[in-house]
């Protein structure tokens, strides 16, 4: 081969500057930072549609929305959430985390990881332009139970797309993941040597490939079943609506598992950081985790309880779904060991990471009670429900997150974040949370249902606490996208270190780390 | 009895990649004297365990998409199909590339440097007395050195499977042995 084609080949290295940069970057820093701020950005809108939520809800009447688009705003808050914030939140993290902790130049194939991300920005759009449509957005809830989104208008279609879009990009993320920790490790860096964090993901990666094409199938089926004359879902044809609700939960039960086990992999990454030890029992954390994957597959049907299964199939479930709290409660336990008499300081990550334990554990607890059949039907479709998944994926997943930018934001910009600021974010988040959110446990259980605009004057007192605690948290987010942006801008100098000896080769690297690669070698003992 | 090649120096714990630095003097295919330096950047899985991976994959989401084709939902099927294709493809795709990697041989009169990427060898030839190595710093202080070698203005880089300071090490070792020649 001519030496001018080599000679060609070697300039690709210089990239553009500018928008360009973000625009055809192939590096996973950069690309885990495109992630990081479309999650945000996403965030902010979820929470504005929660805020409209909670504005309607204030008081017993309708005031500010009509029902439908009520109905419009459960829906989309909980899509954009689910699949535009926590998502692609934790994908960011991947991205920035898991080249650096494995010892990887980057992720295995940087051009599909390009465009895992830039298929985001596309489909939020789609998903956002529902609401211009005709009949409004989707307002069947996240869910999207057939048959009334078989009913629903042109923004069900543009809804369908949108979740086939980010689908897509969660899978190829996926493979990407599997690809580089699997191919890329460092020497040394066996399997039960790589850091919980990158376990965590492995295991998310997997369950993502093994669930994302039920959903893809269901929603296509949805279509088919709107616009080409099937009838799988449509009783109007001979279609079984609660076959779709099994194909859904089939999809939906490890997608909450997807949403939370890499929040488990960051906070098993700060605590032994703040209590000085290492993690307390590594190889039955690897084992819970990969046990918890296991058994979101065999427990979906927790979530149909009052569908009118047979009296087998309930217990079936029941027991299954207890049979999680096995493994959850060794991670819990092994958190909680890690602090055992360490040396304990309570730095934001530290913070968010004890406050995530705590908080996690309730909802973990409220899931339990979910999980009985007889008493589930008493809870199902209430606000228990609701307030059982904010304690979950909001003080599981989403704080989980503020926790790890905290705890790695020096590194990925070089300065430290306002430690002051931090803390305020942290108590007024925490605060604001359980004001939001803990009320609702008692709407619940007195049987205010869920997806209501209007309830009975009874509830009213536990609406008004959540709808202040709701404002509270969502304008304290606003604080939070100050101390990052504040934290890029400039700050004291963060050192390599950062913390007080941390475990793990982003450690070895300065702050920020290089663009490509490594000024000190790592060494994996 | 000599080994075809005394291996001076072979780092197996670099982040980015592996260099082997080796020089002739014993019976080999190459002539005696000549320097050769070969680097190959990391792989911590063999191709047979990824295709382990792929199967494995496989056989899970074909059980799931076959389950579903049995309740009459056979639409999932194809989209297990799909994303199985596409596991299949990429991790076909980094198969193929787990061999690349570069040689770099200075004979007695020439400096051979050949690259294997995926099918592709594409090799570049320099006289060894007009050669010489360029280690250029990044642009900004976020990029990555780069290491070329050539001569009468025709260069080819080396080493980007490699980090800056084993890119460093190369650039000396390969401008001690092409000034040993002078």
């Amino acid at each position: 081969m001519a030496t001018a084609e080599v000679a060609h080949h070697d300039h690709h290295d210089h990239h553009p500057t500018g928008l360009m940069r973000w625009v055809t970057t192939t590096n996973h820093k950069d690309i885990g930072t495109l992630y990081l701020i479309f999650a945000f950005i996403m965030f902010l809108l979820g929470g504005a549609m929660a805020l409209v939520i909670r504005a309607e809800l204030f008081q017993p009447g309708l005031q500010v929305v009509d029902p439908h688009f009520f109905n419009q705003m459960t829906t989309v808050h909980a899509l954009v959430m689910v699949f535009g914030a926590i998502m692609p939140g934790m994908v960011g993290f991947a991205n920035w985390q898991i080249p650096l902790m494995i010892g990887a130049p980057d992720m295995a194939l940087p051009r599909l990881n390009n465009w895992s991300f830039w298929i985001l920005p596309f489909a939020a759009t789609l998903l956002m332009s529902s609401f211009l449509t005709g009949g409004g957005g989707p307002a069947a809830g996240w869910t999207l139970y057939a048959p009334l989104t078989i009913q629903g208008g042109m923004g069900v279609d543009l809804t369908i797309f949108a979740v086939h879009m980010l689908g897509v990009s969660s899978v190829l993320g996926a493979i990407n993941i599997i690809v580089t920790v699997f191919n890329m490790r460092a020497p040394g860096m066996h399997f039960m040597k790589m850091p919980l964090f990158v376990w965590t993901w492995l295991i998310t990666a997997f369950l993502l490939i093994a669930v994302m094409p039920v959903f893809a199938g269901a929603v296509t089926m949805l279509l088919t079943d709107r616009h080409f004359g099937t009838a799988f879902f449509d009783p109007a044809g001979g279609g079984d609506p609660v076959l779709f609700q099994h194909i859904f939960w089939f999809f939906g039960h490890p997608e909450v598992y997807i949403m939370i086990l890499p929040a488990f992999g960051i906070i098993s990454a700060i605590i032994p950081t703040f209590s000085r030890k290492p993690l307390f029992g590594y190889t039955s954390m690897v084992l819970a985790v990969a046990g918890i994957a296991f058994l979101s597959f065999i427990v979906w049907a927790h979530h149909m309880f009052t569908v009118g299964m047979p009296l087998v199939g309930e217990i079936y479930f029941m027991y299954a779904t207890m049979l999680i709290a096995v493994p959850t409660g060794v991670k819990i336990f092994n958190w909680v060991a890690t602090m055992w008499r360490g040396s304990m300081t309570f730095e934001t990550p530290m913070l968010f990471g004890v406050g995530v334990v705590f908080l996690f554990t309730i909802g973990g607890l409220s899931g339990l009670m979910l999980g009985i059949t007889p008493a589930d039907f008493q809870y199902h479709d209430t606000y228990f429900v609701v307030a059982h998944f904010h304690y979950v994926l909001f003080s599981g997943s989403a704080m989980a997150m503020m926790g790890g930018t905290y705890y790695w934001l020096p590194k990925w910009t070089g300065h430290m974040y306002d430690e002051k600021l931090g803390k305020w974010h942290f108590w007024l988040t925490s605060i604001f949370f359980n004001i939001a959110f803990f009320p609702q446990h008692f709407l619940g259980l007195a049987g205010m249902p869920r997806r209501i605009p209007d309830y009975a004057l009874q509830f009213t007192e536990f609406n008004v606490i959540s709808s202040i605690g709701a404002f509270g948290l969502g304008i304290t987010q606003l604080l939070f996208g100050y101390i990052v942006y504040k934290c890029i801008k400039g700050g004291e100098k963060a050192t390599s270190e950062v913390w007080d000896n941390p475990e793990g080769l982003e450690w070895t690297l300065p702050s920020p780390p290089p663009y490509h690669t490594f000024e000190t070698p790592p060494v994996v003992k | 009895m000599f080994p075809a090649y005394a291996t001076l120096r072979a780092q197996t714990s670099h982040r980015a990649g592996v260099v082997t630095l080796s020089i002739q003097i014993g019976d080999g295919q190459i002539p005696a004297g000549s320097f050769r330096a070969e680097i190959r950047p990391n792989r911590s899985m063999s191709s047979r365990n990824l295709v382990v991976m792929v199967i494995c994959l496989t056989v899970v989401c074909l059980t799931i998409g076959l389950s579903f084709f049995s309740l009459g939902l056979w639409l999932v099927l194809p989209f297990a199909g799909l994303e199985i294709f596409v596991v299949g493809v990429v991790v076909g795709y980094t198969i193929r590339r787990s061999d690349d990697h570069e040689v770099v041989l200075v004979t007695e009169d020439d400096v051979v440097v050949t690259k294997h990427e995926g099918r592709l060898t594409r090799e570049a030839k320099f006289q060894k007395y007009w050669a010489w190595v360029r280690l250029e710093p990044g642009i900004t202080r976020m990029q990555p050195s780069r290491l070329k070698i050539g001569s009468h203005g025709r260069f080819v880089e080396i080493g980007k499977a490699i980090e800056d300071r084993e890119r460093r090490e190369l650039s000396a070792r390969l401008k001690q042995v092409l000034r040993a020649a002078v």
